[in-house]
């Protein structure tokens, strides 16, 4: 089972990530670290994943002296998320 | 539940914590509608009760204040936000549209008149305060909203001036101030 989905989408982290920047225009890492409850490397990591991946958009800036990260979902991100859904539900009709 | 359906749950829920930012705009409804209310009502007792002939003087200067205010309180949102919803992004698209159209409303203000201007104007109102409190889901606006459409369809008959800028005072107070402060106390 589960064996088409897409591995870098079919983890929870990656998914809670992809998921609210799916809702959002973007997101900055503090805000995707409080709504998914991860630790700030885990967050930190994955993002660089999804980014490597093509599938999120990363901007570093500064704001009042403090790195800020800023995310946003890229079109092959949308792309992907989309078919990652439309396999999932085809788990459940089944 | 098997695990397809749990995932499932899961990007609901992920997608849910997103809601409910109800962050966006009060302080501009605020600050607008105060101003507007209080630019009314000065020029109505300046034009009823003094002799002072430039009457219309509160509104140049509120506005223009209420513009580097509203900069001001722009920046320090953008600055201090951690996320820009879509919602975010479509009520910034509307009342930049609003903008627009009120500048070019205005500016018809030589051509057609004050008395037929104030209406439109609080007809525009009532269209972005209906828009913005659907898309919110926050009905006090859109209840504010048909408020300003009654007084502007009011205002279209009653031509009086004085009696045009009690009526814009009573459609801002309806569809800026008391649904701002709603909109403020919910945060």
């Amino acid at each position: 089972m589960f064996k088409d989905l897409d591995p870098l989408l079919h983890s929870q982290l990656r998914l809670g990530i992809m998921s609210i920047l799916m809702a959002v225009e973007h997101a900055d890492f503090t805000y995707l670290k409080e709504k998914t409850n991860a630790t700030a490397g885990n967050v930190s990591v994955q993002i660089d994943k999804l980014e490597k991946a093509g599938y999120i958009k990363v901007a570093k800036s500064f704001r009042d002296k403090r790195p800020l990260t800023t995310c946003k979902i890229s079109k092959t991100g949308i792309a992907a998320f989309e078919k990652y859904v439309n396999h999932l539900k085809t788990y459940i009709n089944k | 539940m098997n695990e397809a359906e749990k995932q499932i749950e899961y990007i609901e829920e992920m997608i849910a914590t997103t809601k409910g930012n109800l962050s966006s705009g009060s302080i501009h409804f605020l600050l607008w509608g105060w101003l507007v209310f209080i630019a009314a009502l000065s020029n109505y007792i300046i034009l009823n009760f003094t002799e002072y002939n430039n009457h219309w003087i509160p509104w140049p200067v509120l506005m223009g204040m209420g513009a580097v205010l509203a900069i001001y309180f722009g920046r320090k949102e953008s600055k201090e936000s951690v996320v820009v919803t879509k919602i975010d992004k479509m009520l910034i698209q509307l009342w930049a549209g609003f903008g627009i159209t009120l500048a070019v409303v205005l500016f018809a203000m030589g051509a057609i008149g004050p008395t037929k201007v104030y209406p439109m104007l609080m007809a525009l109102y009532g269209l972005g305060t209906f828009v913005s409190g659907g898309m919110l889901n926050f009905k006090p606006l859109q209840i504010g909203a048909v408020a300003a459409w009654v007084c502007a369809a009011i205002g279209f008959y009653q031509v009086q001036f004085d009696s045009q800028l009690i009526l814009i005072a009573a459609a801002i107070l309806f569809s800026y101030i008391i649904p701002g402060h709603l909109l403020a106390s919910k945060k």
